[in-house]
């Protein structure tokens, strides 16, 4: 196992007339080479929930474990622990700001004690992983598209070589192509590296399509955690939450309504269109 | 990081905190200049009144007042000191060349009680004014200096924007320091230069968010056709009350007391 929470919460500002529980009693364990979605209406603990997997948070409550040991623990080293566990936050283009790209890319590395030619070296690996082309190298990181900025943000945090990638809707506000690509490399590196990935996402398409396993965040607390087929088949409670399901799982289960006999456990597009196709192939 | 709060607003519904701002901005510039012209310890007990009513009619916890004094503790003690030690009369007490003098304590006593009224009275105005109104009461004190070509009206713009932007700046900054902490930036550890060092990582990325937001909203403003200070009206305009009216009578007649104390007693 690699990772666990048991019975974690985190309240910000406690003791004070301000706190507020952001995530309560959540327990679950990570294994390596998984590829889990976090997803959750605006304010139900999910950030938080990625900032204690980091331990950027430490909860106020329960124990956090990695590779077996208590984070809490005498002697144990957060700061290594935070380099292996990759967080890329929210618009991580904001956190640029070396004078060309390699240099930016390089920052992780150099913090975790590489030589300097080492990091360079990961900087350039993690680039080209991310599809970003070598004429880009020397440019200043803002000089580039906001697509671009944000594969090389993203490199910055993947050659820092971590176990867990966890990409806060990493999606936003790019355009279709942008995005596809973003996330398809994210799942390439799910299965060539066994890097287990968290996708923190609003789009139930995204996360229907890359998925393995779903966590459901509702008011702090951990209300599903299953595979991304399981918990899409509980329509009733994702929209009691104000979540829905996928358009195809969607599109299917209407058709079901109306007497279409397939497709219960349909949730992207491509098998909505098998299904459809074998039942009229069939007709 | 968030408990840096922009000035000391108080919410509370009091008398103080519905008085004109303008009215409370004047008023501390008048029981300033008050504290400047008592100069008797029966027109120092008058000035504590004045303060201690203040503060009564303030709703606001007395613990506040008290905690803006804390920055200037260091400056108070010195400048008391060094009047005890430096001002010449009838020595109680000497040792090579420091000597106190009873003048000395007497000059370093009411030194320290003016200080103290003087901090604590601006806390009043601080503490039940917002910086909004604060900016609107200054726009409309300043105004007349427009017949001299004094922007004030953008000045005014300015300090809202810049008083607007420090909440969000410092949200900002804390992501940005969770950020670059999560690539194994050290912020904390090593000496100085160490330390200065490892602000750039924080430092560019907060400068260029800063410009951004700055361009983001001329062009917002400029969408919106806003052309400065020339006959704009605002949305909420300060009106006088008859309570106003009221403050300034009272706050004419502490001074007027005030002056003849000084020249009678």
């Amino acid at each position: 196992m690699l990772m666990e929470l048991r019975d974690v919460s985190y309240t910000y500002s406690p003791d004070t007339s301000y706190a507020k529980t952001a995530v309560s009693h959540v327990s679950l364990s990570i294994e390596a080479g998984e590829f889990i979605a976090v997803i959750g209406h605006t304010g139900s603990g999910k950030s938080t929930l990625i900032q204690l997997l980091n331990a950027l948070l430490i909860p106020t409550e329960g124990q956090v474990f990695y590779h077996g040991r208590d984070i809490m623990e005498e002697g144990f080293d957060r700061r290594a622990m935070r380099t292996r566990i990759g967080l890329v936050f929210q618009y991580p283009e904001n956190q640029l700001f070396e004078e060309d790209v390699v240099k930016d890319v390089a920052f992780g590395p150099k913090n975790q004690g590489c030589t300097p030619e080492e990091a360079e070296k990961r900087a350039k690996e993690a680039l080209r992983a991310v599809g970003v082309e070598e004429k880009y190298d020397a440019q200043s990181p803002f000089e580039l598209s906001g697509g671009q900025k944000r594969r090389v943000a993203i490199a910055g945090v993947l050659a820092m070589d971590p176990e867990i990638l966890i990409l806060d809707e990493p999606t936003a506000g790019l355009d279709p192509m942008g995005r596809d690509a973003i996330l398809r490399e994210a799942k390439r590196l799910q299965k060539e590296r066994n890097i287990t990935v968290i996708l923190v996402s609003h789009s139930m398409e995204d996360v229907a399509a890359y998925a393995e396993r779903v966590l459901v965040m509702a008011d702090g607390a951990l209300l599903m955690d299953g595979t991304t087929r399981q918990v899409f088949h509980e329509r009733k409670i994702l929209e009691d939450t104000g979540l829905t399901v996928p358009e195809a799982a969607a599109l299917m289960q209407e058709l079901r309504e109306a007497g279409f006999p397939e497709g219960d456990d349909v949730i992207t597009v491509e098998e909505a269109r098998d299904e459809i196709l074998r039942v009229f192939g069939k007709l | 990081m968030r408990e840096i709060t922009l000035g000391q607003y108080y919410p509370a519904d009091s008398l103080l905190h519905r008085l004109d701002p303008r009215v409370k901005f004047i008023g501390t510039i008048l029981y300033i200049v008050s504290l400047f012209i008592a100069n008797t310890w029966y027109s120092y007990i008058l000035c504590a009144v004045f303060l201690a009513a203040c503060i009564a009619l303030s709703k606001v916890p007395v613990r506040f007042m008290v905690r803006g004094l804390r920055s200037i503790l260091f400056l108070l003690l010195f400048m008391m000191a060094i009047n005890i030690l430096f001002t010449p009369g009838e020595y109680l007490f000497s040792w090579k060349f420091l000597h106190v003098s009873k003048e000395g304590i007497a000059v370093a006593l009411k030194m320290g009680v003016r200080l103290t009224f003087l901090v604590m009275g601006s806390s009043v105005m601080t503490l039940t004014t917002t910086p909004k109104q604060l900016t609107d009461a200054m726009e409309r004190i300043f105004m007349p200096l427009r017949i001299f070509h004094v922007p004030v009206h953008e000045i005014a713009m300015m300090m809202s924007i810049a008083l607007r932007f420090i909440p969000i700046l410092m949200e900002e900054t804390d992501k940005i320091m969770k950020a670059q902490t999560a690539r194994g930036a050290d912020f904390e550890s090593g000496g100085l230069i160490r330390r200065v060092k490892s602000m750039v990582p924080l430092l560019v990325p907060l400068f260029v968010s800063a410009f951004r937001r700055a361009g983001d909203l001329a062009l917002a403003m400029e969408a919106r056709c806003y052309h400065g200070g020339d006959d704009r009206t605002q949305m909420k305009p300060l009106l006088y009350g008859k309570r106003d009216y009221i403050a300034y009578a009272l706050l004419i007649l502490y001074l007027a007391v005030l002056i003849l104390m000084r020249i009678f007693l």
